[in-house]
This record gives structure tokens, sequence and C-alpha cells, in this order.
């Protein structure tokens, strides 16, 4: 067999030898459309984003609207000393921890069952019409969702109501503490189940059929044909949306607790983002809101640097 | 007869609170009038921030086409245009226009009161707003006249902090409001007729009533709240008075100390009697999740008997509830706020909140970017002027009816009668399209009256269901153990009392729903007090009893 010559090698060492910026020139010249796809998506990250960056410097500062933020007075830590020492840190950390664990477990699989589910069913008709149902939630806007709940959990509603006959107390649910997270992580699941699920179906119709046509030869059953196969070729996609997840374990979103929760259910209910709104929004207090979401992100940042590195330790998939 | 002799007394006080108006109270001397029209075209059209009245969304879609706005605009030769908050803003939309750096010209607001640390004082200090005071003495002909006339020692008081600045767009009250308590506890009169119980002075006598009204007439939940911390409570403390506690904060002690409500051992005691009710069914829980219009629907729907109000919904709650209730007799009595026992029946009741005059929170500022202060100052001195506050209370003479404005038909909005008092039209008294408190604001603007105009005030307080609540809230009621609401702080006291008060608010109202309606014990209160201390309580004390000091020394 002859052996075919290539100068792959010589290419790629002259390419290494153009410095980053003049490589990237040729790239364009080389892939112009695909930049300028790209464009809209990497200016909303500069606008949006990193621009706004410079006021986090206000964390540091007793910022006045009036004075600016260059001309606010200087006051270091002093804001993220008051969070930490105050009364409200443990009780924060521990409800958006434990409300995004809640999402994790049982949020997290979920969607993917789902898939694997529907993707076995073999009436085309049948799973198109569930995965249309399951995606509208998807599109209803919070804060109808989020009305929907409170009138349904009332002490009349109907939620209320099936539950009592199961032997739950006849009151406003969503006044009752330890009712809180379960009910929020439910609704989430309820609307976002579809959608969430969307991925994975994609990544299921990405798995080579022959696998599956390999699998039936070997004598593998349908049970057999999932576990070996479907899950093996799925695995990358849930492991990167995993670790995606991991990283904003301290990241929940502040609009729909905000609009279910009362002061009655802070202590299960009060999250980093809903105080971060009341304290920044609401009292005016910009540089210790700022400096307690600071804290918050720069939580995140480590706990997705710590799932990347295991997960690339462990499983070899990572995002870089 | 009864009514003439009540209009006759009605009268001899208006026209003693003219002379009592002439009171020797030191004010800079009236300056010298200036020429209208303000402005020559070269004045760059002017923001104004400013809330609106519900009604006028019938006709106009910001306050830039109000035909009132429009006739200040053809006065002052100035062009406005509004910056409307939200409906309801809880702060958010106000405190993110100040950050936002991009502030409008002139603010008619009360909410550098409610939201901005310091008060108006405070945003004077950050410079958000001008120190009016020197304007005052220069341009204020109007505000001046109107302060030589009018006020009393009282008023001057109220208009002016301990700082020395001048309250600037509050609102001179007149009678019949000035001194009523304005807001207060109804009932269904009607039910209480049917049942055949007086109306209840104690706070037993509440209980055995809303108890009767469940038991008998299978009222589902009779005592309709809504936040227990709304403004409704504390404003008149009918629900907390009896045990000799405002509903929450600040207050005075029986010595006239300044101390903090959910301190004092009486509120245990007020806690106690609300947990017993929920628990009989009387309140329920979900009023935490409740609104104000939300706990009146409930009282003309039917589902509830009693409920607090605003004497200036005491009118249409009776009509809406005759309709809700397919119940011709429904009528709302106003309430004395109960006593603790049959022997503190006649009690003065210091909880209370009667109408002061310059009270309100109400405030024209302008801004320290506003391209034209001396102008803009001048377009707001002008609403003291007589034609001014007519033409924000009464609206134009006449106008284009704006519920049709292509028919382009000349309506009359007011009039002034031979005896120099003005009147309402029956276009807007009865006009058989919308009720008189939203059509009214189509023509009117009540954040830009410098007055509550006598007349104005007889027109919406003239019925007898009115007169009953206020004659009900008022008896016994003054606002002796309330810290007053004038007192203003410096910027130190401001940062110490400020986060304080968020962190005590945020956790004892937290603790006071689960123990009211949750499953916390009463037993445990004494520990959440303990943490209030924690939380540095008597530090907000300390500043709130010097700024009163200070004011009682002026």
């Amino acid at each position: 067999m002859s052996q075919v010559k290539t100068n792959g090698p010589a290419i790629r060492k002259g390419y290494k030898e153009k410095n980053y910026f003049l490589r990237l020139f040729d790239n364009i010249k080389a892939h112009p459309w695909l930049y300028i796809m790209f464009f809209p998506v990497f200016a909303y990250y500069v606008l949006f984003h990193y621009w706004p960056m410079y006021g986090i410097i206000i964390a540091f500062k007793d910022f006045k609207p009036m004075m600016g933020i260059f001309g606010s007075q200087w006051v270091g830590l002093d804001k993220f000393k008051e969070f930490i020492y105050g009364p409200y840190l443990w009780r924060l950390v521990r409800n958006t921890l434990g409300i995004n664990l809640g999402m994790l477990i049982f949020g997290f699989p979920l969607p993917i069952l789902f898939a694997l589910v529907l993707n076995e069913c073999r009436s085309i008709k049948f799973r198109k019409v569930v995965q249309t149902v399951t995606y509208m939630p998807h599109f209803v806007s919070s804060v109808v969702v989020c009305a929907l709940m409170i009138i349904f959990t009332r002490s009349t509603g109907i939620i209320t109501n099936i539950l009592a006959y199961f032997g739950m107390p006849k009151t406003n649910l969503l006044s009752i503490p330890r009712y809180f997270k379960t009910l929020y992580i439910c609704m989430n699941i309820w609307q976002e189940l579809g959608w969430d699920s969307i991925i994975f179906f994609a990544a299921l119709t990405s798995i080579d059929a022959s696998l599956y046509e390999a699998a039936t030869v070997d004598g593998a059953g349908r049970w057999q044909q999932m576990w070996h196969v479907t899950l093996p070729g799925i695995a990358p996609t849930i492991i990167i949306l995993l670790i995606l997840r991991i990283g904003n374990l301290m990241s929940l979103g502040w609009d729909r607790i905000h609009l279910l929760y009362s002061e009655m259910v802070y202590e299960t209910a009060d999250v980093i983002s809903t105080y971060v709104y009341r304290m920044g929004m609401t009292r005016m207090q910009y540089s210790y809101a700022t400096a307690v979401g600071l804290l918050n992100s720069a939580i995140n940042i480590i706990l997705l640097l710590s799932t990347n590195a295991l997960s690339r330790k462990v499983t070899e998939s990572s995002l870089w | 007869m009864k009514k003439t002799l009540v209009s006759l007394l009605l009268a001899l006080m208006l026209v003693m609170t003219c002379f009592a108006g002439v009171a020797e109270v030191e004010l800079p001397p009236i300056p010298e009038k200036y020429d209208l029209p303000i402005g020559d075209g070269s004045i760059p059209q002017l923001s104004i921030y400013m809330g609106t009245e519900a009604g006028y969304e019938k006709a106009y879609l910001t306050y830039d086409e109000h035909v009132a706005i429009k006739e200040w605009e053809a006065r002052t030769g100035l062009d406005f245009t509004f910056v409307h908050p939200p409906l309801n803003d809880d702060g958010t939309f106000f405190l993110t226009t100040i950050a936002s750096m991009d502030l409008p010209d002139m603010w008619s607001t009360g909410s550098f009161s409610s939201y901005y640390t310091g008060g108006v004082e405070g945003a004077i200090r950050d410079g958000v707003l001008l120190h009016l005071n020197d304007y005052i003495t220069q341009y204020g002909y109007y505000y001046l006249t109107e302060a030589h006339t009018n006020w009393d020692e009282q008023a001057a008081n109220n208009f002016k902090t301990d700082s020395g600045m001048y309250r600037f767009g509050a609102a001179s009250q007149r009678v019949p409001v000035l001194g009523q308590q304005h807001t207060g506890m109804v009932v269904r009169g009607d039910l209480l007729d049917e049942l055949d119980i007086d109306v209840p002075e104690t706070i037993d006598e509440v209980h055995d009533m809303l108890v009767a009204m469940k038991e008998v007439e299978g009222v589902k939940v009779p005592l309709a709240l809504e936040k227990l911390n709304s403004s409704y409570y504390y404003n008149g403390d009918f629900l907390a008075a009896w045990a000799g506690v405002t509903t929450n904060g600040f207050m005075l002690d029986s010595e006239g100390k300044v101390t903090y409500a959910q301190l004092q051992p009486e509120y245990k005691g007020w806690l106690a009697m609300m947990k017993a009710w929920a628990q009989e069914g009387l309140i329920d829980v979900d009023s935490t999740t409740r609104t104000h219009s939300d706990a009146e629907a409930m009282v003309t729907s039917g589902q509830s008997v009693m409920c607090a109000i605003g004497n200036w919904e005491t009118q249409e709650d009776i009509a809406v509830g005759k309709a809700g209730t397919n119940n011709e007799d429904f009528v709302l009595i106003g309430l004395t706020a109960p006593a603790k026992d049959k022997d503190s029946v006649g009690e003065t009741n210091g909880f209370a909140r009667p109408i002061v005059n310059g009270e309100n929170g109400n405030y024209w500022g302008i801004s320290t970017t506003n391209p034209a202060p001396v102008e803009s100052f001048k377009a707001f001195d002008y609403l003291y002027s007589y034609e001014g506050t007519e033409l924000m209370v009464f609206g134009p003479e006449k106008a284009i009816d704006q519920l049709h404005k292509d028919a382009g038909q000349e309506v009359v909005i007011h009039w002034t009668n031979p005896d120099g008092t003005r009147q309402f039209s029956d276009y807007i008294l009865k006009n058989p399209e919308l009720e008189y408190n939203s059509i009214r604001y189509i023509y009117t603007i009540q954040s830009l009256s410098s007055e509550y105009a006598s007349e104005m005030e007889y027109m919406q307080y003239g019925e007898p269901c009115n007169a009953q609540c206020w004659e009900a809230w008022t008896k016994y009621a003054d606002s002796s153990r309330h810290v007053p609401s004038t007192i203003s702080l410096t910027a130190d006291e401001a940062t110490v009392r400020d986060p304080i008060v968020t962190n005590v608010q945020t956790y004892i109202w937290e603790k006071i729903y689960n123990i009211v309606f949750g499953d916390d014990s009463i037993d445990n209160w004494d520990s959440y007090v303990d943490q209030l201390y924690t939380l540095g309580i008597e530090d907000a004390i300390k500043v709130v009893q010097d700024a009163t000091d200070r004011y009682n020394a002026r």
C-alpha cells in the first residue's frame, strides 16, 4: 500500500509562526460568512456583558448616582463585610443552593428521561403532539405562570383542593415556608420540561443508526440498546449541560421568586438574587447590592472551574 | 334642618380657619410679583416626573395631552413633557430613574420621602435636587403669599423642616377634611341591623360581631385584611391601638419617648389576638398576598363584612357593594377604633392620624441638571396662586369633551358662584359614562394642586356615609403617640437609621406573619424581640429620638 504524502505538518508549522491577529485575519478571509453570523453574538456579549463590568467598581464605593461611579467615595471591602457579617448570608446561600440543587436533582434528569421515553415511542404523530404540548408552557410569560400559581395555591385554589383531598392542609400553600421550594421546583419543571428536552432530542438524532442495527444483530433488546447505545451517545451533551448547571448553582433568577414569595416565606424563599433586587432597586443600597452580586458571581466561577476540572479528569469531557 | 345646621357649622369653621391662618409666624417677606408668561419660547421642553391619577387613562396616554397641562403651558409659556412611573411603583422605577443619572427636570412626587435615603433633604445633599429656599425667598410670590395668609403655627411647622427647608409642593388642607381621621374600619351596617347587633365599641365586641357574622350569616372570612404592614393600618391603628401600640415601627411611649412598636410588651397581646382570630377563621392567611383593592372587593362582593378603607372610597364601595351583593340595603358604616374594654371607651386613641395642614409627603422638586431652574420654579409657584390652584383643582372652566374628542363639543367643567365658591358642573358630578372620581381627573390634576379646596371636598364628601365615617373615625382620635411625620434626619442619622430599619422590618414581619398565620408559637416572640436589639434597633431609636427632640424644640 502506497503512503500518501501530505504537507499538513509543514502548513501547521507555518500557520503557527504567524501571530494571532494575522491568523485571525486569514481565517476571516477564508470564512467571511461565519464571522458575519458570529458578529451579532460577539457584539451582544461585549455591549451587554463585558462593557458594563466596569460598574462592578461600585461594590467598593459608597455609590451616589449624582457623584458618578468614579466620584463616589471609596469604601473598600466595607459592603462585602456588611453582607458577610450580616444576618442573612447563610439563609440566602442555603435557599439559593437548596432550590438549585432541587432543580438539579429533579429538574435535570427529567427532560433526559422524557426525551429517552419519547424517543422509544413508535407513533411519530403521537410523539409530535406530546412534544408540542410540553413545549408550550415555556412560551407562557413568567408573570402569567406565577399569577396562576398564586391563584391555584390559595386556600380555595384548585391545587390546594386536590392536595387537601390527600390530607394536606387547606390553606394558602405559598404562605407555608416548608412548601415553597417544592412548589417552585414543580412549577419550573412543568414549564420547562418540554423545552429542556429539545437539546437531548437533537443529541439523540445524531447517534449513528448503524449502532442500533449492530446492537440488534448482537441480540440487544430495547432496554439494552437504550443503556448501551443511546445513553453513551448523548452522554457528552448531558455532561456539558451538567457542568453549566453546576456552574450556576449559586444563580437563580429573581423574577419568579419575587412574584411568588411574601414575608411569610422569606425563611425558605429569599435567595441571593431577590435580596440583591430588594436592596438595590427598592432600598437604594446600590453598592451593597453590587457587592452581594459580585460575591455570588465569584462563587459561581469557582464552582464552574472546579466542576470543569473534575469532569475533565473523570469523564474526559469538559467545556475547555 | 339638620343639614342646614351642619352647613352653617362647617361654614363657621371655614371662616375661623381663615382668621386662624393669620398667625404670627416668622416668614420671609413676599418677593416681587413676576409677570406671566414666564417663558419666552427660548426655554427647552421641561420634563416632569409625576404619578398619574386613576381615570386619566380613559382620555390620555400621558399628561402631555391633559387639558389642565395645556392650559398651564399656555399661561406660563413653557412646554412640559411627562415621565410617569407605573401604578403602584414599589420605588424601583423611581430609584432607577435617579440611578440612570438622566434626571427629569422637575418632580412632583412623594417618592423622595418614601424611598430616597434621607428623603428630600438627602436628595439635596446628594446633588439630585436643588435646595429651593433661595428660590422661594427670591421668586416665591404665590407660595409666600399663601404662607402669610393661611399658615398658622402648626402649618408653619409642617411646611418647614427643622433644618429650615420649606416643603414646596405640600398641599394646604382645608375644611371639611382638615382635622379628620381619613382612614378607618367599616362594617356592613345592614347585616348589623339584620342580626340586631349594636355597633361594636370594644375589641371583644368586634370579635363577637365577627363570630356572629361567620356563624349566623355564613360569611366566609368576616374581616378582610390586606398585608398587615399596609399604611391603611398604621395610619389609624384601629386594629392595634386598643393594646396601646401601633401596628408597625416607631412610636412614642406613654412618657413621650421614641420607641419601636414591636419592642413593646403590649405588642405580644395584639399578636395573640390576631393569631386567635386567624385560628377561628375570622381572618385568613390569603391576606399576606392581598392588596387593598382585594380586601375592598371581598366586602363589596359579600365574602367579608369588615375592612379598612379611606373615606374617599366610601361612596363607591357602597355603590359597588349594592350591585355586588344584589342587595339595595347594603351599607357600610365607620367604626370607632375599638377600645380595650367598656371602661376604656372614650379614652383617646393616640395612634390615629387626623389630617394636618401641610403634612402630606408630596414635593415639587427641581433637578440640579434642570436647564431653566428659575422658570421651572416659577411654574410650580404659580400653582399656589388662586388661578393656578383653581386650574389644577377644578380644571378649566370649559374644555372640549375629552371622552369624545372627535365630536369636538365644548363642555362646562366648573363655574364660580356669585359668592365666590367654585362648583363642578353636572358633566363632572353626574356623568353617565364615568363616576366622579375618574372623570374629574381627566380635567384636574391632584398632585399639582396646592390646596384641597373646601368646595371640592364638600362635593366629594357630602354624603351622610362620609360624615358618619369621619365622625366615627375621628372620635377620641389624635396622633399624640405617633412620632411626628415631619421630623427630618441629618445625613449621618439617615445613614444609621435606614439600614437598621430595613433589616428589622424584613426580619420582624416574617416572624409576625408566621406567628399569626403559620405554625410559629407566640412563645417565641420574646426571642425575636431580642434579635431586634442585635440588629441595632436601639441605635435607630436614638437617632429618631434626637430628630424628634429637635422638632419639639423648634
